[in-house]
């Protein structure tokens, strides 16, 4: 069953999601990637938002098409969301962001800073970025378009039932990735005795 | 030796038209396989679920001929040209033509604007900068034709599935092994390399060398095709059961199938060495082929005959 969730994402509706679960959203998002953390955190330099309003950031590069004034999502998928880790936790903390999108799962530093400022990590069940931008209801406003281009652009989009995306890290420190990657880890363990490759195998060093 | 052209106005329509077809419809070997593990996983899964919305996306892509993924990537150009067959506007106009096409198609939206500057991060807006596009070329004197390929390369792929190696002689096949296995690990964890994958792996060679066999066994070959040489074959089928067997399935979420294939080439190598390339293609395996005639016929195919073995 998908939960639907309308924005900003509340605090009671964040702690309902457990990892695993599936949700759409309504409402409004921003977007950004490497440029949004870096011009944030190195340069000081952020997009003039009420991030109380839209608390939901989406790690993509969107296709964008401008026609008669007005700009059309052609194409969006999330970015993977482990390149941001470095800055991730910091700016949740900053922003009070509640949700991440982003293709993939984000390591330790995220995991603990979604669990004590309050967020989640949404990621795409499949690649489907054409269903993604028929959901994108208007593209309200655009940040840093000059600067550093459509792709890497800090973009606010009016979304509608936006998804399905798993929940893969909820607020409570759960994650749906680590469970099947440790198990993966196991499962090699067995692949390596069939092939007779020592458990910690070290490569000759040259 | 009398050569025969192939006209420069057939060259930049049927770039322009391989680019367009590369990115907005899958190729059918690639299309047959999704469908194939989507019948494999268990039905009502998070893997079932994670292909059946990516086969639902490339449907609606190929109908509404909207791009299959955002990230058009890297432009990567193929040509295999006939010892007989030469460009109008002669060898180099392959270099123009493709730059011309690229440019054409970011101006459209057909291609996001993605390659930049490595160190200043300026963005063109053409993704025409610094040896982008790539075109490769090699030439073969069986054919009487000039083969295109374009691949629009992922960035997802390209940054989380690409490793590479020198061991030694002494760690041996079972080191080659290893490498392949824990690579395939590490790229597919969480779909960071957008799994099911196909993985493509160049042993021996020159370091560049190493990585070009393993790019092009990952883009170029056809899904299901097998190395003509049984030692190599056979490490291909095994090597795919073993990471399949891993469970990490369509975009991570836990499934049977992680792969679309698994492809091996090697080159000769040093007595002293044993290098090992691992690179991967997206589960919306993108590419287009052409051949062009002399006589202006065009023939449009799914993959190309890249290593000559007579794939078609």
């Amino acid at each position: 069953m998908i939960k639907e969730i309308t924005l900003p994402l509340e605090m009671k509706t964040l702690c309902s999601l457990v990892a695993g679960d599936l949700v759409t959203l309504t409402g409004r998002i921003f977007t950004g990637r490497e440029s949004f953390y870096i011009r944030a955190v190195e340069e000081k330099i952020l997009p003039d938002l009420d991030y109380e309003a839209i608390n939901v950031m989406m790690h993509v590069g969107p296709v964008m098409e401008k026609t008669q004034g007005e700009w059309k999502v052609l194409s969006l998928t999330p970015t993977t969301s482990i390149r941001m880790e470095k800055y991730a936790g910091p700016m949740i903390k900053r922003l009070r962001t509640r949700a991440l999108i982003g293709k993939g799962t984000m390591g330790r530093k995220s995991m603990e800073a979604m669990k004590k400022e309050g967020a989640v990590h949404l990621s795409p069940t499949g690649i489907y970025p054409s269903l993604l931008a028929g959901q994108v209801r208007k593209v309200e406003k655009v940040f840093f378009l000059e600067e550093t281009g459509p792709t890497e652009a800090t973009w606010i989009f009016d979304v509608a039932s936006f998804g399905p995306f798993l929940v893969d890290m909820d607020c409570h420190g759960g994650n749906y990735f680590e469970g099947i990657i440790s198990r993966s880890m196991e499962q090699m363990k067995k692949v390596y005795a069939k092939h007779g490759i020592p458990q910690g195998y070290k490569y000759t060093p040259i | 030796m009398t050569y025969k052209t192939v006209s420069e106005k057939i060259l930049l329509k049927t770039l322009d038209s391989l680019i367009l077809k590369s990115v907005t419809a899958i190729p059918g070997d690639v299309k047959l396989c999704l469908e194939k593990i989507m019948e494999a996983e268990k039905p009502g899964s998070m893997a079932a679920e994670s292909i059946r919305v990516t086969m639902e996306n490339l449907r609606m892509c190929e109908k509404e001929s909207l791009l299959a993924c955002p990230d058009t990537g890297y432009p990567l150009f193929y040509f295999r040209v006939g010892s007989g067959i030469l460009p109008e506007n002669g060898m180099e106009s392959l270099y123009g033509a493709s730059i011309r096409c690229v440019e054409r198609a970011t101006g459209k939206n057909r291609l996001r604007k993605t390659m930049v500057h490595p160190l200043t991060r300026f963005n063109p807006g053409t993704n025409v900068i610094q040896f982008l596009p790539k075109v490769e070329v090699k030439f073969s004197g069986d054919i009487d034709y000039l083969e295109a390929t374009f691949v629009p390369k992922g960035g997802g792929s390209e940054i989380f599935g690409t490793f590479y190696r020198m061991m030694t002689p002494v760690d041996g096949i079972r080191g080659v092994k290893k490498f392949i296995l824990d690579s395939a690990q590490r790229a597919m964890e969480a779909g960071k390399s957008c799994p099911p994958n196909l993985v493509g792996i160049g042993i021996g060679g020159t370091a560049d060398l190493c990585m070009k066999l393993a790019k092009e066994s990952a883009l170029l070959r056809p899904v299901g095709s097998r190395h003509p040489e049984k030692i190599i074959s056979d490490m291909e089928r095994s090597l795919m059961d073993d990471i399949n067997s891993l469970g990490i399935g369509s975009m991570g979420t836990g499934g049977k199938i992680s792969l679309l294939d698994l492809h091996i080439e090697y080159a000769a190598s040093h007595t002293a060495a044993l290098p090992v390339a691992f690179n991967c293609q997206c589960s919306v395996c993108r590419r287009a082929t052409a051949r062009i005639y002399p006589s202006g016929k065009v023939e449009m195919l799914d993959y190309p005959d890249w290593f000559g073995r007579g794939e078609k």
